[in-house]
């Protein structure tokens, strides 16, 4: 069990900067995922931090030590792999006892025959064949032990990488995509399995991912990761309720946010396709409002903006309603709960208001623009 | 990464593996493969015998031997002959076995373990063995066609004098060695093209075929000229170059039944780089055979990876 | 399945089988030798098995043995002769001695070298791999004259290094093996190091174990290449017996008369031939998936 700290990591292939600067800090026994979208830079980071691969430049700490230099076997850390990575020759128990021979057995005593012979070997491999049977248990393959990864179905292989992490105790788990290969049902089942390994071992685990619903269920903080920098580190809530940037606001929640471009004009007040509203900018001028579908709700008068239904996506629990709303560049997405169906059809005209304390806005460069104080006042 | 030494770094630690672990390789490639070709290109340039001290130059006598020469002249007729009948034939009787096994509903496996069987056997005992059945009084062949004489057979002019002279002498008749010497190469390797036509065939798609059939095509031979052949065309452009390398390194059989004779009729290249480099210690010479024989078989592998490369790329 | 013996088939079966026969006639002729008495070796009777009556070996006579010592069958008498003209047990060991050192040799060399290209970065790599490339050109036995000398000059023709040192390295067999390994995900690699295993480990026990397919088939193409080998033990070994491999022993019983032992040379020839021609019946799917994956690399 460790705290792992990432200073101000940079990394380049060439002339090309995969990382740009990246510090981190993940606290003992915390779920952090690094999601972010394909190519970001997410599994550059988590080998460097496995010491698979070096940084150009920054260090990485684990606990209180600065292992740079020091060879992944050595920096006590667990690596799960999107493609599992099992040994194809070896069979399950076998698999899940590598790290361990490799790290209590000498040399000599692996040796097939002379290895026998060595003192206390075989009270050490006993304590092995006994590790692997417990990690085993725990991961509910005890019956699969004598099988060959061949012979296992994806959810299984996984659960043996996840066996073979699990023996050797380590200081932290580093999960690269590690359900991604899965079909969208055993997803659903080992997102829960792993978030309760990971309270049930109270290790500290770094999971990626490009799935923002798997980090926003499973993580304690989420770093969300962009052209090798990190926009933002938080829990799910602060992800999703105080987005710090724009990309950050487009990238987590589905259905997306939306996001209206508006003016602010000279006295602060914030114009939608050239009409006042009552929100007012604070010091920085707002560029885009960021309203999440279920913040939007249908009204009778002084509507925030008024379209017409294209689309309704009924799931059952809620009904979504893709809007056009005039002079807006793409449509507006409104969650309405239930009792509203069979109540809106498509083409419908709807006018829409918006809870003011859900509304966030973002300046020209993406970042995020608080409002005025007599925005919120009006609410 | 100022502060951490650059050495301890998984990079470098990975490229120090890679270069320990290549060296041995590449060094002895450089030595047992580069190096003697080096070696040959510069003793072909002289007139130097193992034993002797001191060189002596001659700059393109060699060459110009080998070229002037009849009994070189010779050399390279048999060679480049040899390899334009073995090639050739091995190349098709390999792609007819191959068809035709795969068109019988029974026993298809075992007519491949029979005609791959000649591929395991040592082509020197088996040649030693061929000698024995062509031998002109005891062997299988001249008794069994003997038994011809008498029979309608006779019609055909080269039967009748063959029971009126006496059937040839296979691989003492300066007319009939060569052949004989590629029946036997020819008989020794069809079998391994087989195996590579067999292979290449399981990759057509099963699909193309029913959609061919689909379109109307219905004879065999249309099918094999719109589908099989070309698909077959990489495992065609290998299976022509192996074969020519290895006819053009038959050794064996010449060594063992001909020595090169009758009348140098079979006198191929390395069979005379043997006879003049190392029996004669004629080194400059076998030099200069060895200098154009690596220039024949690259030319042709160059010539495939050529031909193959705008599909297929090792990276 | 209703046309099973159309005419169609039968005509292919026809020209299958008289294929077959062709290529098994010297196989015939090898074994019904080695089977028969001189008599009906010399009057082509006999059939496959020889009549197998008791004769007396002229050999054993020669030899000096009583002429009640030396009644023998045809059969018995050509293996004895084999074996004991020429010690054919030490030709045998030979080869098996030659062939194994190279393969293992070859291994030893060849799949460090195929991991290293697959799958380690380090300076030099594009230009050693365009160096196996190029040397996938150069026959080795088309250079047998260059390579002879430098034995010669380092005082090792005829010994077992020069019949195994020119063959250690097989551009081939890393080639093969490289492009194997190519195929071998990074991810396990990477699993491999975080589980404590240096590249030496990665080597021998996760890329070997899951290159066993191509291994076994460089090792079925190397070991049938070496074995049946003829050419380059003709030229290193001159003389010494001891040092003969099979193919080298059976062409010194041959002699260049006509030898008139054709019983005894074709027995040895049959001696020969069988181990690799029964491992290939045994197990014929690996021999021939093996071959057809080293030849279509
Ligand atoms: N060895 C390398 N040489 C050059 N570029 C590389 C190398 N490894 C990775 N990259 C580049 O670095 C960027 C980040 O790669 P990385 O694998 O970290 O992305 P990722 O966020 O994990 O993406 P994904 O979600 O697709 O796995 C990519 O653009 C990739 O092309
Ligand atoms: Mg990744």
């Amino acid at each position: 069990m460790a705290t792992l700290e990432l200073k101000d990591i940079t990394k380049s292939f060439g002339d090309t900067d995969i990382l740009r600067g990246v510090s981190l800090e993940i606290a003992d026994g915390e779920f952090l995922s690094l999601v972010g979208p394909s190519g970001c830079g997410k599994s550059t980071l988590l080998r460097i931090l496995a010491g698979l691969e070096s940084q150009s430049a920054g260090s990485v700490h684990i606990g209180e030590a600065c292992v740079d230099g020091r060879r992944a076997a050595d920096r006590d850390l667990a690596m799960v792999f999107q493609s599992y990575a099992l040994y194809p020759h070896l069979t399950v128990a076998e698999n899940i006892a590598v790290p361990l021979t490799m790290r209590r057995l000498r040399r000599a005593d692996r040796l097939p025959l002379m290895g026998a012979l060595m003192p206390g070997v075989r009270r050490r491999r006993a304590d092995i064949v006994r590790t692997v049977r417990e990690a085993a248990e725990i991961l509910d393959i005890a019956a699969l032990l004598d099988r060959k990864p061949g012979q296992l179905s994806g959810g299984q292989r996984q659960r043996v990488a996840l066996g073979r992490a699990l023996v050797r105790d380590p200081a932290a788990f580093l999960l690269d995509e590690p359900l991604s290969n899965l079909d969208a049902k055993m997803r659903v089942h080992m997102r829960a399995e792993i978030a309760q390994l990971n309270r049930r071992l109270g290790a500290t685990f770094v999971y990626v991912t490009h799935d923002q619903a798997e980090a926003m269920t499973m993580s304690d903080r989420i770093a969300v990761m962009m052209d090798g920098e990190l926009l933002q580190v938080g829990t799910p809530d602060e992800l999703y309720d105080d987005p710090a940037d724009i990309r950050v606001a487009r990238f987590i929640g589905s259905p997306a946010i939306n996001l209206l471009p508006v003016e602010t004009d000279g006295a602060g007040v914030i114009r939608l396709t050239g009409r006042a509203t009552v929100l007012r900018a604070g010091p920085v001028p707002v560029a885009y409002l960021g309203i999440r579908p279920e913040a939007l709700e249908p009204c009778d008068r002084d509507p925030l903006l008024s379209g017409r239904a294209r689309l309704v996506e009924n799931l059952g629990s809620d009904l979504f309603v893709q809007l056009d709303v005039p002079e807006m560049p793409e449509t507006v997405t409104v969650r309405l709960p239930s009792d509203a169906r069979g109540k809106i059809a498509a083409g419908d005209l709807m006018h829409l208001r918006v809870r003011p304390d859900r509304v966030r806005g973002f300046d020209s460069m993406g970042l995020a623009a608080p409002f005025g104080a007599e925005a919120l006042a009006d609410a | 990464m100022p502060d951490t030494p650059r050495l301890n770094r998984p990079e470098h630690r990975q490229a120090r593996a890679g270069s320990a672990l290549i060296a041995p390789a590449v060094l002895l490639l450089l030595v047992i493969l580069i190096l003697p070709v080096a070696v040959a290109a510069i003793l072909s340039f002289s007139d130097y015998t193992l034993g002797r001290s001191g060189i002596g130059w001659v700059g393109l006598k060699n060459y110009a031997d080998i070229f002037t020469r009849s009994s070189y002249r010779k050399m390279i007729t048999a060679t480049v002959l040899y390899v334009l009948v073995t090639v050739p034939v091995s190349v098709a009787l390999g792609l007819g076995a191959a068809l035709l096994i795969r068109s019988v509903r029974i026993g298809a496996s075992f007519y491949r373990t029979v005609y791959f069987l000649p591929v395991m056997a040592s082509l020197l005992a088996m040649a030693i063995v061929w000698e024995f059945a062509l031998h002109p009084s005891l062997g299988l062949v001249n008794r069994t066609l003997a038994q011809g004489c008498g029979t309608w057979l006779e019609g055909w002019p080269w039967f009748a004098r063959g029971c009126a002279e006496g059937f040839p002498l296979w691989l003492s008749d300066r007319d009939y060695a060569l052949w004989t010497l590629a029946f036997i190469g020819i008989w020794q390797s069809f079998g391994f093209n087989m195996v590579l036509y067999l292979a290449g065939l399981t990759s057509v798609p099963r699909d193309l075929y029913a959609a061919a059939e689909m379109d109307g095509v219905r004879s065999g031979w249309a099918r094999f000229r719109l589908i099989t052949w070309p698909m077959l065309g990489p495992t065609t452009v290998f299976v022509v170059t192996i074969s020519t390398i290895r006819s053009f390194q038959v050794f064996d059989t010449v060594e063992a039944l001909t020595h090169g004779g009758p009348a140098k009729s079979t006198y191929v290249m390395i069979y005379a780089i043997y006879e003049k480099g190392i029996a004669q210690n004629l080194v400059g010479m076998g030099a200069a055979i060895t200098v154009l024989f690596l220039g024949f078989v690259m030319l042709i592998s160059v010539a495939q990876r050529r031909f193959v490369e705008r599909k297929v790329h090792y990276a | 399945m209703t046309h099973r013996f159309s005419a169609r088939q039968t005509l292919i079966h026809a020209i299958l089988i008289l294929g077959a026969l062709i290529v098994l006639l010297p196989f015939y002729v090898m074994l019904a030798t080695a089977l028969k008495s001189p008599v009906e070796i010399a009057s082509g009777t006999g059939g496959l098995f020889g009549a197998q009556a008791p004769m007396v070996s002229e050999d054993c006579l020669m030899q000096g043995g009583a002429e009640a010592a030396c009644l023998t069958r045809p059969v018995l008498d050509n293996f004895r002769q084999a074996f004991t003209k020429a010690p054919l047990w030490r030709y045998m060991l030979n080869g098996v001695i030659v062939t194994a050192a190279i393969f293992l040799l070859q291994t030893l060399i060849a799949v460090p070298a195929a991991y290293a290209l697959a799958k380690l970065k380090f300076w030099g790599r594009d230009a050693a791999f365009a160096l196996v490339m190029f040397c996938l050109l150069i026959p080795v036995h088309a250079i047998a004259l260059p390579l002879y000398l430098m034995l010669a000059h380092l005082g090792l023709t005829n010994s077992y290094a020069a019949l195994i040192l020119p063959w250690i390295v097989s551009a081939f067999g890393i080639f093969l093996m490289r492009q194997f390994f190519l195929t071998v995900p990074d991810d396990l690699i990477d699993a491999a190091r975080m589980d404590g295993m240096g590249e030496f480990a990665i080597i021998w026990r996760v890329m070997l174990p899951t290159a066993i397919p191509a291994l076994l088939a460089f090792a079925i193409f190397s070991v049938v290449a070496h074995w049946n080998d003829y050419f380059w033990p003709r030229i290193v070994i001159t003389g010494d017996r001891s040092l003969f491999t099979p193919p080298l022993g059976l062409r010194e019983f041959k002699g260049d008369l006509d030898g008139t032992f054709y019983g005894p040379m074709m027995a040895t020839a049959l001696v020969i031939v069988t181990p690799l021609v029964a491992a290939f019946l045994v197990a014929q799917r690996r021999f021939i998936d093996g071959i057809t994956l080293t030849g279509m690399k």
